[in-house]
């Protein structure tokens, strides 16, 4: 493009960044968008067990839980396990006894 | 992976550094798309905000923003037009929420009839002295300022200006125009 007074205008601020250049500002950038990289990638995996879990809390049936992407192979038999542990806890055959018995 | 000192990010592309940063998170390349555009960044940043330490810091959240949107970045248009459009509309959000101003771009076409569209050659602000420039901008208003900016830093054809925008090309040039009429009403007598 043909010079002109905006590409001299912007030529002087271009400058002006350069001349003021702080290295810090970059290394900051870079700590913040690699955070974000990790916050995004949990979020990715923890929102829909906490969407699910508040579903069940909400309506009381349990729903499946479907992370988008997770490198948990064994995540769904965990949760199996865990769901099976919790409710042998409440079998009356148990020591301690429910509030509400069978 | 850091590849960086093996590949100059210098002689690599804007598309091929997005690809390669989505690829396998290598922060080198994002480093070097920062190196490459920040200054230009910041030197629209410092137009439209009129101020300096504004501008640093949008500069940073400009390309946070960047970062987290780069998947959505499609091959359509340039990346610089892409980052441009961001930077734009981020500055334009800074103002209207710093100002409150609801109308930034001002679509009112019956405000036009009735006054004469006199067309103003472009040399009236091309040939201006850079700094006349910076303050004739600094007393548009921002929407003009972008679009001005838009037409004639980044040398973008109307169509490409009204798809950034959303408007319509006729929408478009009647706001250069009037853009370019307010500038010279403002311009110091030679």
């Amino acid at each position: 493009m043909q010079k002109n007074s905006f590409i001299e205008l912007q030529e002087a601020l271009e400058a002006r960044y350069e001349a003021n250049f702080d290295p810090r500002n970059l290394m900051q950038l870079e700590q913040q968008v690699q955070t974000m990289h990790v916050f995004g990638q949990l979020a990715e995996l923890f929102i829909p067990i906490a969407a699910g879990a508040a579903v069940t809390m909400a309506t009381g049936s349990d729903v499946k839980v479907a992370p988008a992407h997770t490198d948990l192979p064994d995540f769904e038999w965990r949760y199996k396990t865990l769901k099976e542990e919790t409710s042998q806890a409440n079998h009356p055959r148990d020591r301690f006894q429910p509030l509400i018995p069978y | 992976m850091n590849t960086i000192g093996i590949w100059k990010p210098i002689d690599i592309s804007d598309a091929e550094l997005i690809r390669r940063y989505l690829a396998e998170q290598d922060q080198s390349c994002f480093t070097a798309l920062y190196r490459r555009y920040a200054p230009k960044v910041f030197a629209k940043c410092c137009t439209m905000l009129g101020d300096e330490q504004f501008a640093r810091d949008a500069v940073q959240d400009i390309f946070i923003k960047v970062a987290l949107n780069l998947s959505k970045f499609n091959d359509k248009s340039s990346f610089s037009t892409w980052l441009y459009s961001v930077t734009y509309n981020f500055c334009i959000d800074i103002i209207r929420k710093r100002k409150k101003l609801t109308i930034i771009f001002d679509e009112d076409m019956s405000a036009y009839r009735g006054t004469a569209d006199q067309e103003i050659a472009d040399s009236v602000l091309l040939d201006l002295k850079y700094l006349d420039l910076e303050r004739v901008l600094s007393l548009l208003p921002p929407g003009d300022r972008a679009i001005l900016l838009m037409k004639y830093q980044d040398g973008m054809q109307i169509k490409e200006i009204a798809e950034q925008l959303g408007k319509t090309e006729s929408a478009i040039k009647m706001q250069i125009l009037r853009a370019k009429q307010k500038a010279e009403s403002l311009k110091k007598p030679d």
